[in-house]
């Protein structure tokens, strides 16, 4: 309880009120049973509800930038849900890493803003949706 | 009080206490689009969209940020053309194929500015072919 109230407060902190955040507990987790089990603390600061997604992804050419999404063998409890703002929604990703050296991934929660009809009366032109990502970087062990 | 003034030492000594608060706030980052779509109009000469938002960055550890390959959707059989997104002094991409990505921050940030988005022709005429277009793309801040 104590510890949601500190996330929150971190959340009001960053002081925007649009952003979104995945807070992780831990940055180091043990593969040794087989399975990573990465416990995430999912919130953000927008003024009404809105729909988040969650995604486990690997490393891309170096550990300082997430890559490609895992699917396979990844299980997310909640995967996509609606939260209201400067709410703690806790989310749990589990995977089997199957990896022989200490190897980086991303827990990413993700924003896409909804396409929104645009009225040119006539004029040529188009929008720019830019999609907003989070990502936290921690380790599993073998 | 005039109990406690009375009390043996050891009583007293019985009846306090140290106080020991502790708290832990995990790194993360945020990355925002402030003002949501971004309405892009096209300019006099009719060789190029362009519009602008604003963006907040913030991260209270060493982090990074990438912009996805910007995928353009343009009118069938426009002429070609070159879309680009900007977030001043971090990262701008104008690739349709590769990211971009800003250096480490190294330590806590927060900086606010603007996003400037366009499509610019690039083709024999000068011109952008008539019709609706569309830039989408991913910023993505990592906490490291």
């Amino acid at each position: 309880m104590g510890r949601a109230i500190l996330l929150l407060i971190a959340v009001l902190w960053s002081g925007h009120s649009y952003a979104q955040t995945a807070f992780l507990d831990k940055r180091e987790f043990s593969a040794k049973s087989g399975l990573a089990r990465v416990k995430l603390g999912v919130s953000h600061s927008r003024q009404a509800a809105i729909e988040l997604s969650v995604r486990l992804k690997s490393a891309s050419k170096n550990d300082q930038t997430p890559g490609a999404t895992l699917d396979e063998s990844v299980s997310i409890v909640p995967k996509e849900f609606k939260i209201p703002p400067n709410k703690l929604r806790k989310v749990l990703i589990s995977f089997e890493p199957r990896v022989t050296t200490r190897t980086a991934y991303f827990a990413c929660v993700v924003y896409e803003p909804p396409v929104e009809r645009m009225d040119r009366d006539g004029r040529a032109g188009g929008p720019m949706l830019l999609a907003t990502e989070s990502c936290s970087r921690f380790w599993v062990i073998p | 009080m005039a109990i406690a003034l009375l009390a043996p030492t050891w009583l007293l000594a019985a009846t306090s206490a140290d106080i020991e608060a502790t708290g832990n706030i995990p790194t993360f980052c945020n990355i925002t689009n402030q003002g949501g779509t971004i309405a892009m109009d096209p300019i006099a000469e009719g060789d190029k969209l362009s519009g602008s938002g604003s963006y907040s960055y913030v991260a209270n550890g060493n982090s990074k940020l990438e912009l996805s390959a910007v995928q353009l959707t343009a009118p069938t059989g426009a002429a070609a053309a070159i879309p680009s997104i900007e977030l001043a002094e971090l990262v701008a991409n104008n690739s349709s194929s590769a990211a971009a990505a800003s250096p480490e921050s190294k330590g806590v940030i927060r900086k606010d500015g603007s996003i400037v988005t366009s499509i610019l022709q690039n083709n024999s005429t000068g011109l952008l072919t008539a019709g609706n277009y569309a830039i989408k793309a991913t910023a993505t801040c990592t906490s490291l």
